[in-house]
């Protein structure tokens, strides 16, 4: 594989006294999709939240189209070209919808690129028609879905090389997770933003990824292609019985 | 005639109220904090215009930009001397104590190193009052009818300009919304590439060059000295908890209706009591409704 886009290597983070991540090393290729699925606590936010800046890593480090991005400080790393979907979507409530999606665009408005933004913004309302009917309204008031689909739009905006996706599926309905991983799908088919994807659903994940990592209490258990961990039978016992039946 | 004269007089002292209590809600919004020193900062202001404009005769306006010029360097000063390391040693209150002390000691210094003593501030647009709606005298002049002070006038149209471009600036430029984005979240706002740090210098350095421009607007109507910020910093406090801190709108109303209350109280029970109706809402706010008269509680959907 060539140089890849995204890779960890041994990374620890510690919250206090306690450590959630205990040396993960993983790799994301150009254009791919990969998945870390895995429990609730298995460390899966910690390590979105250190790759995109968030937390600060005890050691080990990232490293990003050959730069290093420990160290940088959250707002830098959205410059280099991560974008984080963070869990829960953290949607901006007291913002309307249409500011939440300039906010998504800081950088590049600040650096004059309004006609592009433009563009982008209405791309993403012709995508996500919802958005642009509600475009005046507070982003508090849309549905869980309607959020997690501003999040993402929002997040796309910046033009990221990388996109961090940190459990999408969070508190929605199932019809609404299946619009969620048909976006997913569709970004993946485009192939110009490579996505790391955080996942309790594992079937659903394991489905639309290339590759995964399984992570177990701040390690990881197993990694390979999503066709292998699907088909493996300790995946489908402890991630699979559950998840399979959405 | 006369209660609209004490009406345009308290509007106009509860404009400062607001301006300052404004001040507070800047940088609470954006860090959660709230800069104590803000009253004294006012004082600064006013000592700085004075010292320029009248002892060493600046232009007015010249004077006005270097007192906004000391008050966003101070307000920098004060995040980094006193606001950052509170923070940072994880002492959840040690900014209180911290903006209070730069508070005592700019009181202290203007003591020190300026004068004790209060000082008459003339007004830009001259000391004697404008008249309306009087009899007209034989030497052209007027008597009687409406008096008000220019200084007053000019109180309240600076405010309200002054709230009114930033809140307009929060609503309708990038970088203003960046500004509301950290107020509401901080680690999602530095998502998006917002430097939240810079965002926190911004609030702090507009929040205290608001306060040193309150300073000179009221200086002509209440005289200069070294503890003219005190008072008026707790009162504006009192303001911004009526209003509601969160609120923008709320703080100015909070401010209005402390002013008002206070001239109206002064004229028809005594001068004496004209505080108590200001703290009794206080109080009962508190009591009954902590967030304030448009505090809101936000919207979160989860």
């Amino acid at each position: 594989m060539a140089e890849p886009l995204l890779s960890i290597e041994e990374l620890v983070v510690d919250y206090g006294r306690i450590r959630a991540l205990k040396g993960i090393s993983l790799s994301v290729g150009q254009g791919e999709l990969v998945a870390v699925i895995g429990s609730n606590g298995a460390g899966k936010t910690t390590m979105m939240k250190t790759i995109s800046g968030l937390l600060k890593p005890t050691s080990g480090r990232v490293m990003f189209d050959g730069k290093p991005l420990t160290g940088v400080p959250a707002h830098r790393v959205v410059k280099l070209g991560v974008a984080q979907v963070p869990e829960g979507r953290r949607v901006f409530a007291q913002q309307t919808v249409r500011d939440n999606l300039v906010l998504g665009a800081f950088l590049r408005l600040r650096s004059g690129q309004k006609r592009e933004v433009a563009e982008d913004t209405e791309r993403m309302f012709s995508i996500f028609p919802r958005l642009r009917e509600r475009q005046d309204q507070l982003a508090g008031t849309l549905s869980g879905g309607e959020q997690q689909m501003l999040a993402i739009a929002r997040a796309l905006l910046s033009r990221p090389k990388l996109l961090l996706l940190d459990e999408p599926s969070m508190g929605l309905a199932p019809v609404i997770i299946d619009e969620v991983f048909a976006l997913i799908e569709r970004l993946k088919a485009a192939r110009d933003t490579t996505l790391l994807l955080v996942e309790q659903l594992a079937f659903r994940a394991l489905e639309v990824a290339d590759r995964a990592y399984v992570i177990e209490q701040g390690s990881i258990k197993l990694a390979g292609s999503a066709k292998e961990l699907l088909a493996n039978p300790s995946v489908q016992q402890a991630y699979l019985g559950a998840a399979a039946t959405h | 005639m006369q209660t609209l004269q004490l009406l345009i007089s308290g509007v106009a002292q509860g404009m400062i109220y607001a301006l300052v209590a404004f001040g507070y809600n800047i940088t609470f919004a954006t860090s959660k904090t709230l800069n104590f020193s803000l009253g004294n900062f006012l004082m600064l202001g006013g000592v700085v215009g004075f010292i320029l404009y009248m002892t060493h005769n600046w232009p007015f306006f010249a004077a006005l930009a270097a007192v906004v010029l000391v008050g966003m360097v101070g307000g920098a000063v004060l995040l980094k001397v006193a606001v950052e390391p509170s923070l940072n040693q994880r002492s959840a209150y040690g900014w209180i104590l911290a903006t209070l002390a730069v508070g005592i000691v700019l009181r202290n210094a203007a003591e020190v190193f300026w004068s004790t003593d209060d000082f008459k501030f003339r007004s830009p647009l001259g000391d004697s009052p404008w008249r309306f709606f009087g009899e007209p005298q034989p030497d052209g002049s007027m008597s009687g009818g409406l008096g008000v002070y220019p200084q007053e006038v000019l109180i309240i149209f600076v405010s309200l300009a002054i709230v009114a471009a930033v809140e307009l600036f929060k609503r309708r430029t990038v970088f203003g919304k960046a500004v509301v984005a950290v107020s509401e979240d901080k680690d999602t706002a530095s998502l998006m590439g917002i430097d939240q740090k810079f965002v926190i210098l911004f609030s702090f350095m507009l929040s205290t060059a608001i306060a040193t421009v309150g300073g000179v607007l009221v200086a002509p109507i209440t005289l200069v000295s070294a503890t003219m910020g005190t008072v008026l910093g707790v009162k504006a406090y009192s303001a911004s908890i009526i209003g509601g801190l969160e609120s923008g709108f709320g703080v100015v109303v909070g401010g209005l209706f402390l002013g008002v209350s206070e001239s109206l109280t002064a004229r028809f029970v005594s001068t004496g009591y004209k505080d108590v109706p200001g703290f009794v809402v206080l109080v009962l706010l508190l009591l009954f409704k902590p967030s304030g008269l448009f505090g809101r509680a936000a919207i979160r959907k989860v």
